[in-house]
């Protein structure tokens, strides 16, 4: 597998993969234009992004995977933590051919609103073209967990801490399954210890 | 050990809950309280843990010779109260040791007792699990996530033993749970039991109480605690019913 690692860059950039070849991207607060051909068959794209922003910060993802072969997989997966005015664009595209058979696809994006003032655009685009399509997209957007908030505070935890075990939990998991996540953990973590200092 | 005064408690909505209850617990005693369902025994857990969808409009809870009222929710869990949940959440992400780790921490740094090193912390933490009959694999596993009823209890009875509460409130521990679970959970508080101890357990039955014999039985009724006994009394309720 070829794994790719994009920490605070400015990526725009084409990929063909060709039979059974797999490549597994992980970002960390980048803006990525990317745009993916999945051209032989058994090829597999993995795209995890994560993104913490705050201020005035705004970030634009286009990620486009285009399905041209059989027995083809595509998994993006995106995760914004935003606070004060801060805004994010996901926009994941999935084209799936007219002889592309057995393709799965699957895309989810997770939004932690951390002020009334973020906001958080998601755009998932399916083109299918094609009847064997396993397709799959969700969204889902809120705040910290209030109960869960208490539960770590009555465990003894204060609530700057508290809330930064909860966005770390949240965080962890686009990282855990990419040989470079041990990296980002530790952008993740100044990110979001400077968060807490900032809300106290 | 605590003391609660004419304690009312309302919900965010206004809606009254607790209507004027008092109990003190002494040190070393092991508390019941019953009643029926709707009766604000959860409502008054949550409220001495501070949980601030729990608004105490009127009454005082003197813990420890402090006053409850003006802590914090982790400021209370560090002076020594402990609250075991009904319904132990889950949270996905969080290592149950990283989350037990990060709880000790808290509890060492504001009591200014030095930090447990790895060893400490770890032999600890084995002796806990040992207790509560937990393998290995409950350490790695987000907290409480794909956990049983049953584990999940035992998880927060783990979190007691690691915590060493002066005064715990064990919300229904007993329910959900099946013979053995039972078994389990009752000999870890039988365990955690000392003379410098309480424990306060809110439960519909009385198949706890046969393991962990309680010397005081209080009835919740209506936000308030409409009679007192001993452990005799929880054997004519479940006999009796409430009325």
């Amino acid at each position: 597998m070829n794994s790719l690692l994009f920490i605070s860059e400015n990526v725009s950039k084409k990929f063909s993969l060709a039979e059974n070849e797999c490549l597994s991207i992980l970002s960390f607060n980048s803006q990525n234009d990317l745009s993916v051909e999945l051209c032989g068959e058994g090829a597999v794209f993995e795209y995890r992004s994560l993104s913490i922003f705050g201020k005035e910060e705004k970030t634009e993802q286009k990620i486009r995977v285009a399905h041209n072969a059989q027995n083809t997989k595509s998994f993006l997966f995106a995760r914004h933590i935003l606070s004060d005015n801060s805004k994010a664009v996901f926009n994941g595209i999935i084209e799936v051919g007219k002889h592309s058979s057995n393709i799965s696809s699957r895309q989810l994006v997770n939004s932690m609103l951390l002020s009334p003032n973020a906001k958080v655009i998601s755009k998932p685009e399916l083109k299918i073209y094609c009847d064997d399509v396993e397709c799959s997209h969700g969204n889902t957007c809120g705040g910290l967990d209030e109960d869960s908030l208490f539960f770590l505070q009555s465990r003894g935890i204060d609530s700057e801490q508290a809330k930064k075990i909860l966005l770390q939990a949240f965080a962890a998991d686009i990282s855990k399954k990419h040989p470079n996540g041990e990296q980002v953990s530790i952008f993740t973590n100044l990110c979001l210890t400077m968060y807490a200092k900032e809300q106290n | 050990m605590l003391h609660i005064k004419n304690l009312h408690v309302s919900l965010a909505d206004g809606t009254e809950i607790i209507k004027g209850l008092n109990l003190s617990v002494g040190k070393g005693e092991i508390h019941a309280i019953m009643g029926p369902n709707g009766a604000g025994k959860s409502t008054l857990s949550k409220a001495i843990a501070g949980h601030p969808g729990y608004k105490v409009t009127k009454g005082s809870i003197e813990f420890l010779g402090k006053n409850l009222l003006e802590l914090s929710v982790s400021e209370r869990a560090n002076a020594g109260f402990f609250i075991g949940f009904q319904y132990p959440l889950e949270i996905a992400g969080l290592g149950n040791e990283e989350f037990l780790r990060a709880a000790i921490d808290a509890k060492h740094k504001a009591l200014n007792l030095p930090k447990l090193s790895d060893d400490e912390f770890n032999k600890k933490l084995e002796n806990a699990m040992q207790l509560l009959e937990m393998d290995s694999r409950f350490k790695e596993r987000g907290l409480n996530e794909g956990f049983s009823g049953g584990e999940k209890k035992r998880n927060e009875i783990l979190q007691m033993a690691m915590l060493e509460p002066a005064l715990a409130f064990l919300d229904e521990t007993d329910s959900g749970l099946d013979i053995d679970a039972l078994r389990i959970v009752a000999n870890g508080i039988n365990n955690l039991m000392n003379e410098q101890r309480s424990i306060v357990l809110i439960t519909h039955y009385q198949r706890l109480l046969d393991y962990a014999k309680p010397k005081f039985v209080h009835v919740l009724m209506d936000g308030r605690i409409a009679r007192s006994g001993g452990s005799e009394l929880a054997l004519e309720l479940e006999e009796k019913g409430y009325e």
